[in-house]
C-alpha cells in the first residue's frame, strides 16, 4: 500500500468567482503546505486542469463564464478519478443527489466549516483502502441508526436498480422511511449469493429520495466512512471493475 | 231621399189610378225609389265600414295591452333587482321574484300588506315614512341607502330607488331595490382576490430571484465565516501578523455591508406596500435596491446591466416598494426574453423632463411584435410557457404606475424592447434640492 502523499506533493485547484472567498480558501490550503492554483470560472479552471497536474479540484457552482456543473462534467469525463469538491450556495443550484451522481466527491454548502473542508480534501486524497479502514476509537463518529438489509445477488440487485455502488458510496433502496441527511448509519447488507455476500460498515447519508420519483425507488445515498476488513478489499476491487463514475450513484 | 216624400208620391199615383195610368209618373217614382235605396245602401256601407274599423282598433288595442302586460310581467320576473310597487297608502301591489328571494316572503303573502311593516325594522319606519312623504309631495324619484329587514329578521343594507308613477289620477310608487350586503361582500371578495393575485405575482418574481439571493447572501457569509475562523486560529499563534489581521477584519466589515444591502432590498420587497403613502423617493436608491436583488442572477447568466448617469438626488413621489416591484418585474421579463442572445444587455435609463421623470428599462431584444404589443397589458396574457408566467406582471405594473399618477408604456427604442415608467415630476423637491445645495 503506497503511503499517503504529503501536502507539498499535492496540487489543488480552487475555483470561485468570489475573489474574497477564493483568497480565504487559498490562504488555508497554502498554510497547510499544498500547492495551490486558482481560477475565477469554469473555463479558466478546465484550462488549468489540462495544463497542470492537479490532484484535487474545489469549485463553486454558480459562476459566470462556464459554471461549476459544466466543469464537474468535463473533469469527470476526462478523469473520473480526479476528486472534485463542490461548493454550493442556493437551493436552485443543483440537487445533492445529482451532484453526487455526477461524481462530486464532497459537497459543501456555503457558508461552510473550513476545517471540515480541509479534512474532506485530505480524505479525498487518501487511498481508499486506508480511508475506509475502521477508525480508532477516538475518531469514531456517533452512529445514529443501524440498518440490516437483504438483497438478491449483487449484480442482479444493481440491474434491478435496488442498489448501486459508486466510487465513494452506495445507493440503497428502502422500504418506506428514509433516514435524515447527514445521519450516520451502521449498515449490514447481505446478498443471497455471489462473490460478495456481505457489506458491513458505516456511512453517512448524503442525499435521500423520500418518495418515488420518475420511477426511481425510495432510498438514500450513503457515503462510506469505513468498511469492515473482510469486505473492504473485495469492494474496492469490485468498484475498480465496475469503474463507476458517480461518487454516490442515483440508482 | 226621405221616405215620407216617396209615400206622398205613391199616394198621388194611387189616387189617380182610375184614370189612365200615368206611366211617366210611375217611371219617375221608380227612379226615386231606386235613388232612395242607393242612398240607404251607401250609408249602410259607411256605417258597416266604420264599425269594422272600430272593432279592429279595439282588437289591436287589446292585443297591445296584453303584450304590455306580458312584457311588464317578464320585466318584473327577470329583474335581478327586487321590484316592489306600493299604492299611495303604502300597501304593496306588486312584489317580483327577486323581491321574494331578497326578503324571503312569498308574493301572495305580502300583496296588500303594509310595506313599512313588512320590509323595514321598527326603528326605521318613521324615517322611511318621512322619505316617502317627500317623494309623493315633490313627485320626483329618489335613491336612498337604508337598513332593511328580511322575513327571518336579518337586517341588511339596501339601495332603494323610488319613483312616483301616475296611474288614473292616482299615484303609485315603484321601488327598485338592490341588496348592498351582497355587493359589499362581492367587493370585499374581489379586493381579497386582487390582493392575492398581486402577492402571488410578487412571490413569483421573488421566487425567480430566490436562488440568486441565496447565492448572494451565502457567498459573503462564507467569506465572513472563513475569515473569522481563520482569525481565531491566527490569534492563538505566538506571533501575530498585525497587517494580516487588519486586512482580514477590513474584508469582514466590507462583506457584512454587502449582506446588509441585500437584506435592505429584500425587506422592502417582502411587505405589501400598496397602502404606503406616496412619499418623496430617491430614484437612484430604488434602482440600486432593486438591482441588488438581481445583479447576481444577471451576472451569472452573463447579462450586462447598465444604469445611465443621472442626478443622484432626483426624487419622485412614490411608494418605493411598489416601484421596486415594477422594476424587478420588467428586469425579470427582460432577463427571460433575452436568454438566447449572444451579447446580452439590459439598460436602465433615467430621464428628467419638464413635467415628468421617466425610467426606461431597455433590453437587447429586437422589440415586441405589433400583435403582441396590443395584448401586453392585458391581465393573464403571457408569452411564457405554461407555468412560467402568470400573465399578470405587466397589468399589475401598469395599475401601480397609474396609482402613482403616472403611466407604464411600451415603446421601441432604436429597434430594442423598451418599457417606460413615467412619474409626474415633484416640483417642490426640485426647489428644495436647490435650497439644500445653497
Amino acid at each position: 500500500m503506497p503511503p499517503s502523499r504529503e501536502p507539498k506533493d499535492v496540487s489543488i485547484l480552487i475555483v470561485d468567482d468570489e475573489a474574497a472567498l477564493r483568497k480565504a480558501i487559498v490562504f488555508d490550503f497554502k498554510r497547510k503546505g499544498y500547492n495551490v492554483f486558482e481560477a475565477a470560472n469554469g473555463k479558466e479552471a478546465f484550462d488549468v486542469v489540462n495544463k497542470n497536474k492537479i490532484d484535487v479540484v474545489l469549485s463553486d457552482i454558480r459562476m459566470p463564464g462556464g459554471d461549476g456543473v459544466e466543469l464537474l462534467d468535463n473533469i469527470k469525463a476526462m478523469d473520473p478519478r480526479l476528486p472534485v469538491v463542490m461548493l454550493i450556495t442556493g437551493f436552485a443550484d443543483l440537487s445533492l443527489e445529482d451532484a453526487y451522481d455526477k461524481g462530486a466527491d464532497a459537497i459543501f454548502s456555503k457558508p461552510f466549516d473550513r476545517k471540515a473542508l480541509l479534512s474532506a480534501v485530505s480524505n479525498a486524497l487518501e487511498e481508499r483502502d486506508k480511508a475506509w479502514q475502521p477508525k480508532p476509537e477516538a475518531e469514531r463518529v456517533k452512529v445514529d441508526i443501524s440498518m440490516q438489509l437483504k438483497f438478491p445477488e449483487l449484480q442482479q440487485s444493481i440491474q434491478g436498480k435496488l442498489l448501486n455502488i459508486g466510487r465513494g458510496g452506495i445507493f440503497v433502496s428502502l422500504g418506506e422511511k428514509v433516514p435524515e441527511i447527514d445521519s450516520v448509519i451502521q449498515f449490514d447488507i447481505q446478498f443471497e449469493a455471489g462473490s460478495v455476500t456481505r457489506l458491513k460498515g458505516e456511512g453517512r447519508v448524503r442525499w435521500t429520495r423520500p418518495i418515488e420519483t420518475n420511477g426511481h425507488t425510495v432510498g438514500c445515498g450513503i457515503e462510506f466512512i469505513y468498511l469492515t476488513d473482510e469486505v473492504r478489499g473485495k469492494i474496492i476491487k469490485l468498484i475498480d471493475e465496475l469503474r463507476p463514475k458517480p461518487f454516490l450513484p442515483k440508482n | 231621399m226621405p221616405h215620407r216624400y216617396l209615400e206622398r208620391q205613391l199616394k198621388k199615383l194611387h189616387l189617380s189610378a182610375e184614370r189612365a195610368p200615368d206611366l211617366s209618373g210611375w217611371q219617375k217614382f221608380l227612379a226615386m225609389v231606386s235613388e232612395a235605396y242607393e242612398t240607404f245602401d251607401r250609408e249602410r256601407k259607411l256605417i258597416e265600414r266604420s264599425l269594422e274599423l272600430s272593432s279592429k282598433e279595439i282588437q289591436e288595442r287589446w292585443d297591445s295591452m296584453q303584450a304590455n302586460q306580458r312584457l311588464q310581467n317578464a320585466i318584473l320576473a327577470a329583474s335581478l333587482g327586487a321590484i316592489v310597487l306600493i299604492d299611495a297608502n303604502g300597501y304593496i301591489t306588486e312584489f317580483n321574484l327577486a323581491a321574494e328571494k331578497m326578503f324571503g316572503y312569498e308574493r301572495k303573502d305580502v300583496l296588500g300588506a303594509s310595506f313599512l311593516e313588512k320590509l323595514f325594522p321598527e326603528a326605521l319606519r318613521s324615517q322611511v315614512t318621512h322619505e316617502f312623504a317627500e317623494i309623493m309631495e315633490n313627485r320626483v324619484p329618489k335613491r336612498i341607502e337604508l337598513q332593511s329587514v328580511r322575513a327571518n329578521g336579518d337586517e341588511f343594507s339596501i339601495e332603494l330607488s323610488a319613483a312616483p308613477v301616475p296611474v288614473e289620477e292616482r299615484f303609485l310608487i315603484s321601488m327598485y331595490i338592490r341588496d348592498l350586503s351582497e355587493q359589499k361582500q362581492m367587493t370585499r371578495k374581489l379586493e381579497e382576490q386582487q390582493a392575492i393575485v398581486v402577492t402571488s405575482s410578487k412571490m413569483a418574481a421573488l421566487g425567480e430571484m430566490a436562488g440568486g439571493i441565496a447565492h448572494e447572501i451565502n457567498n459573503p457569509l462564507a467569506v465572513i465565516n472563513s475569515l473569522s475562523s481563520q482569525l481565531e486560529e491566527i490569534m492563538q499563534e505566538p506571533e501575530i501578523d498585525r497587517e494580516l489581521v487588519k486586512e482580514m477584519t477590513v474584508e469582514i466589515v466590507k462583506t457584512t455591508d454587502r449582506i446588509a444591502k441585500i437584506v435592505n432590498g429584500l425587506r422592502s420587497f417582502s411587505r405589501d406596500g400598496s397602502r404606503d403613502p406616496l412619499v418623496p423617493t430617491n430614484v437612484k436608491q430604488v434602482i440600486d435596491d432593486t438591482l441588488s436583488l438581481c445583479r447576481e442572477r444577471f451576472y451569472s447568466s452573463q447579462v450586462r446591466i447598465d444604469v445611465s448617469d443621472f442626478d443622484p438626488t432626483l426624487v419622485i413621489s412614490a411608494r418605493a416598494v411598489e416601484v421596486s416591484q415594477v422594476l424587478l418585474n420588467l428586469l425579470s421579463n427582460a432577463h427571460h426574453e433575452i436568454a438566447g442572445f449572444q451579447d446580452k444587455w439590459i439598460k436602465v435609463d433615467v430621464r428628467k423632463n419638464s413635467d415628468s421623470v421617466e425610467v426606461a428599462v431597455i433590453d437587447c431584444g429586437p422589440g415586441i411584435p405589433a400583435e403582441v404589443q396590443r395584448k401586453l397589458f392585458q391581465p393573464f396574457f403571457t408569452t411564457k410557457e405554461v407555468g412560467k408566467g402568470t400573465g399578470l406582471g405587466l397589468s399589475i405594473s401598469r395599475k401601480i404606475l397609474e396609482n402613482h399618477g403616472g403611466s407604464l408604456r411600451y415603446e421601441t427604442a432604436q429597434n430594442h424592447t423598451c418599457f417606460v415608467l413615467k412619474f409626474p415630476i415633484l416640483e417642490k423637491n426640485i426647489t428644495k434640492d436647490l435650497s439644500h445645495a445653497s
